[in-house]
């Protein structure tokens, strides 16, 4: 009777409201970092949506001021090889950052998920070569790998995307399968399939949403990997290409400058890929302990 | 024991089909490239000819299904081909660079497990201290860090700023000792070169702690969960019922006892490491196989680029191969 009643008093308000519902009072570490995250990454998304807003001067416009000036009151952090404006640059180039890595995380997600659902529901031949295959991907070194397609197809935002989303497919693919195989013996899959519900009906409506915590998680821990792997392949000069405004390229042409002791072209791109690696960590580390409440501290 | 070399031999078997896999891939993926490797050597204004005669000698002219099954006829012999770039044995090339690549990734993983295991530790410790709490905030904002821009920071403090350290290359020119492993700290040490070995040494600084401090974030991450997680069993709570020190409790019963894990975390992590030291060594032109592979890439070396793959694709599964052993002689519990 308790049961029922509590069930009647609470409406279902889904995963996601009754996070920020706990989320605006924070009650232990992860929920704090939770929120530290999102605050520190809202501030990156209006840099990515509004650069214009808040870039003094055009980022590729060469010459604005003498080369290699440090830090002034014209320009705040300076102006690099190019007497390009670093602080506009490092503004235009969180939207480089936040679109590469969203959208290889995002299809990695599209891809991966599916087949590890798809895997572990089934089994079987398919299920033991697609393991086999990501498996194999899994073990590699993901920047060597995500190195060698990013040479083939060439600089560019869309084959940037493509060659790191190819190294978290397996990501997804093992978190997803690991949790079907879990879920497919539970007693009440075994309900849904006597009443005669199809298999497609069982993933969509039993196994899908009790892998969906687990997948944020790893979407967001992906995102922070992606922002450092885009940074890396650009610093290579596989990624991004010149004159787009982007981080790791502006790395890349501090790799010459090191001699000349100039610090201002190196210091702020790294640090803004710091902090906006930092946010999503602190957003996939609290969600962790937040939708697990085995990791949660005090 | 048997059971042990059945998975041992298990596993080798396994690795087959996954250096198969990506060699596969890797294969495709380079011919379909754009980029012709001829023009990379002759340069894009050699005559017609020249180049026709270049690619009938490097068997570049034949359909992709026929390179392949000569490059894995070759390859099941122990043959990786010959360097478009240099015509170099590319075994032989990878001999060269690799005791590079093994200098660095050996002397990062003691600093980062130096760093991680002792400080993972006294942060379970101490937990909920201020110190837990700086070192928690340590392993996330160093596990932030992009490792190349860490490496241009300390090589403008340390080299250009207090010019303290030297920021590229793995010894002064001329200096460098006679070769026996191509570990340059060991052939100096064997060689008695002591100059040389004060070189090596000041050349491996910077670029060991680079890839050391990125590395050890996860180290006190792990090191930490794993301490937590001993110090709530039974056998802990009977340790200081027995009136145990409570240091001894921790960094004797629980420290033990929670390495067994890391040892793990230490193979696992090791594909991680060679990916950092793919920009560590390009950030300090640290001649090993990450400057090797990114090197070869730009002048389109097929043979170099597939070499590089299998080797690593190899060096990945015996390691962890390695560590799955380690496992069982540290873990008596463990039974394959």
């Amino acid at each position: 009777m308790e049961v029922e009643r509590a069930r009647v008093e609470e409406p279902p308000v889904g995963m996601v409201g009754l996070l920020l519902k706990r989320l605006r009072k924070p009650a232990y570490v992860g929920e704090y970092m939770v929120v530290a995250g999102l605050a520190l990454l809202s501030v990156f998304l209006f840099l990515a949506l509004f650069p214009d807003l808040v870039a003094p001067y055009d980022p590729i416009a060469i010459g604005l001021g003498p080369r290699l000036a440090p830090p002034n009151s014209q320009f705040i952090m300076g102006t690099d090889h190019l007497g390009r404006d670093v602080l506009s640059r490092v503004i235009w180039g969180a939207r480089i950052a936040l679109l590469v890595s969203t959208s290889a995380a995002v299809l990695s997600l599209v891809i991966g998920a599916p087949l590890g659902l798809v895997s572990g529901f089934l089994g079987g031949k398919l299920d033991r070569v697609l393991s086999l295959v990501m498996d194999s991907i899994y073990a590699f070194p993901s920047l060597v790998l995500a190195i060698a397609i990013a040479a083939v197809l060439g600089p560019g935002i869309a084959n940037v995307a493509i060659a790191i989303s190819v190294i978290y497919i397996p990501t997804y693919f093992r978190v997803v399968r690991g949790e079907v195989l879990v879920i497919r013996e539970q007693l009440y899959v075994e309900a849904a399939r006597a009443i005669g519900a199809k298999s497609p009906t069982i993933m969509r409506k039993y196994v899908l949403p009790n892998a969906l915590p687990s997948m944020i998680v790893v979407f967001t821990l992906n995102v922070a990997d992606a922002v450092l792997t885009e940074a890396g392949l650009s610093f290579l000069g596989l990624g991004i290409p010149p004159p787009t405004p982007d981080w790791g390229q502006d790395l890349q042409r501090g790799l010459e400058v090191v001699l000349s002791g100039s610090w201002h072209p190196i210091f702020f791109p790294g640090i803004m890929i710091v902090l906006l690696v930092l946010a999503f960590c602190l957003i996939g580390d609290g969600l962790g302990e937040v939708l697990n409440p085995r990791l949660r501290e005090p | 024991m048997a059971s042990l070399r059945y998975y041992i031999i298990t596993r080798l078997l396994l690795t087959i089909p996954m250096v198969l896999l990506l060699l596969s891939l890797i294969f495709v993926v380079l011919r379909v490239m754009p980029g012709d490797p001829v023009n990379a050597i002759l340069g894009p204004k050699a005559p017609e000819e020249y180049k026709q005669q270049l690619r009938a000698q490097l068997g570049l002219d034949k359909p992709i299904h026929e390179q392949y099954i000569d490059y894995l006829v070759k390859l099941a012999q122990g043959d990786l081909g010959k360097s478009l770039w240099t015509r170099r044995p590319i075994a032989e090339e990878i001999m060269e660079y690799f005791p590079a690549t093994l200098e660095l990734t050996l002397s990062a993983m003691v600093i980062a497990v130096l760093i991680g295991v002792f400080t993972g530790a006294y942060s379970a410790y101490r937990r909920n201290s201020p110190a837990d709490h700086t070192l928690r905030t340590y392993a996330i904002v160093v596990y932030s860090t992009p490792i190349f821009w860490l490496g241009l920071m300390l090589q403008l403090l340390f080299g250009v700023y207090l010019k303290w350290l030297p920021i590229c290359g793995r010894a002064d020119p001329l200096m460098e000792p006679t070769r026996i492993t191509g570990l340059y700290v060991l052939d100096s040490l064997l060689t008695l070169n002591f100059p040389a070995l004060v070189s090596s040494i000041r050349h491996l600084i910077l670029p060991s702690i680079t890839l050391g401090i990125v590395l050890s974030g996860i180290f006190v991450r792990m090191t930490r969960a794993n301490m937590l997680d001993v110090l709530r069993q039974d056998y802990i709570a009977a340790a200081r019922a027995r009136g145990i020190p409570e240091r001894l409790v921790v960094y004797k019963h629980a420290l033990k006892n929670s390495l067994i894990p890391i040892v793990t975390m230490m193979g696992l992590q090791f594909a991680l490491l060679l990916g950092g030291a793919v920009l560590t060594e390009t950030v300090f032109s640290w001649h090993g196989m990450g400057y090797y592979f990114i090197m070869r890439i730009y002048y389109r070396d097929f043979p170099a680029i597939q070499g590089a793959t299998v080797f690593f694709a190899l060096l990945v599964a015996l390691v962890s191969l390695i560590v799955d052993i380690l496992y069982v002689y540290i873990n008596p519990r463990v039974r394959y």
